[in-house]
């Protein structure tokens, strides 16, 4: 969408609508999934749950399409009624909420890494307390970005690769940028990686980390946030559900 | 992570044979780094997402007041503080350096010091002359 264009811009549906908070924590995830340069058909199909979640807003379609290119202004608007407007428990959930969108495909981009941290201070989040809510929500610990601007990293990282083509996204900091991880079809092995756990996990450790997740990712925890809020934690749960039905069958 | 097309002082989409000239004029580490990462396209494109990333998020944090947090560690992503002045600020008639500042402040308290030493003796002499006048009067009605 270019300036020009007869679609109005995120600053105009904001100030039209009257669910300003579910518009900009639509903002913010649609930031957390395009970040890594391309929203996947899941991600999408997750976006556009939370458009029709939010009936009186036939807008926010357009709200996403103008996050796609993670706008600064745009964001900058979505990032500071968020800051001014939730309380610490809505602050809390939303780093929640956005750490499910990040790792919604069992692994956590470089770039998204980065999204992350921006959103931990923003909330108000010490790295203690981020790195704490991310391993209760993605049931690994809180990754080290990494520099992609050295040689040593992407040496490392093509290593990594040819050792283990399929298990780096796991054992590594992050997935490859190149590949359509969100598209890819459940397979034990996703499904391992969703539920954050390494290859040949008993079945006992299987049924922990789905009961511990399911816990911390239900989506009635974030009703507090709005519809916007709950229909995106109800898709992320479905995968989680998804990964578990995989694994135990 | 550093910014490599603000350390080589070339636009972002600059072509192969841009890097290729700006490379002599950067010490050998960096050098290495930038043919490395920035000479093949695969590697390019996954920098440049990432950098893109990086420079909104230094906007946004420098807009938000973010800039001197806790996550943000300012040594590793220095190359991505916006600069906040303006590009031009047009010709300045006189230099204000810190010393100046400080050379200023300092002399702005002195200057209050002894003005607030002169008020209160000010005070003081106004006190003791109507105390004086009221003794006087109350000494004459006596009398």
């Amino acid at each position: 969408m270019t300036d020009d264009s007869p679609m109005p811009s995120f600053a105009d549906v904001f100030h039209r609508t009257s669910h300003k908070q579910s518009v900009c924590i639509l903002a913010v995830l649609t930031w957390v999934a395009a970040c890594d340069g391309r929203i996947a058909q899941r991600e999408q199909a997750l976006l556009d749950k939370v458009a029709e979640a939010v009936d009186d807003v036939a807008e926010l379609g357009v709200v996403e399409a103008a996050l796609r290119l993670g706008r600064p202004h745009d964001l900058e608007l979505a990032c500071r009624y968020l800051r001014a407007n939730l309380d610490r428990g809505g602050k809390r959930l939303l780093a929640q909420l956005a750490i499910t969108m990040a790792i919604e495909d069992g692994s956590l981009a470089v770039s998204e890494n980065f999204v992350l941290q921006f959103l931990a201070d923003l909330l108000g989040l010490s790295p203690r307390a981020f790195a704490k809510l991310f391993e209760q929500m993605a049931h690994r610990p809180f990754p080290h970005a990494g520099d992609p601007s050295s040689l040593r990293w992407w040496r490392q990282r093509e290593a990594g690769r040819e050792a283990q083509p399929e298990s780096f996204a796991v054992a590594g900091d992050a997935r490859d940028d190149d590949s359509p991880a969100s598209d890819e079809p459940m397979t034990p092995r996703v499904a391992l990686r969703v539920l954050g756990l390494e290859d040949g996990a008993s079945r006992e450790a299987i049924h922990g980390a789905y009961r511990k997740l399911a816990k911390t990712r239900h989506p009635d925890r974030f009703a507090p946030l709005g519809q916007a809020a709950v229909a995106t934690a109800t898709e992320a749960f479905k995968r989680l559900h998804e990964a578990y039905a995989v694994l135990s069958a | 992570m550093r910014d490599l097309y603000k350390r080589l002082r070339i636009p972002e989409d600059a072509s192969d044979e841009t890097i290729r000239q700006a490379l002599p004029s950067t010490d050998a580490p960096l050098r290495q780094d930038v043919e490395f990462v920035l000479l093949d396209p695969r590697r390019r494109g996954v920098y440049d997402r990432n950098r893109r990333v990086l420079v909104t998020i230094g906007k946004l944090r420098a807009h938000l007041g973010l800039t001197y947090t806790r996550l943000w560690a300012r040594s590793d992503f220095k190359d991505f503080w916006p600069d906040l002045a303006p590009a031009d600020p047009g010709p300045r008639k006189r230099r204000v350096n810190s010393l100046m500042i400080a050379h200023a402040i300092r002399t702005a308290h002195r200057h209050g010091r002894r003005h607030a030493a002169r008020w209160g003796k000010w005070w003081i002499s106004l006190w003791a002359i109507v105390i004086f006048a009221l003794l006087v009067a109350l000494w004459r009605h006596l009398m």
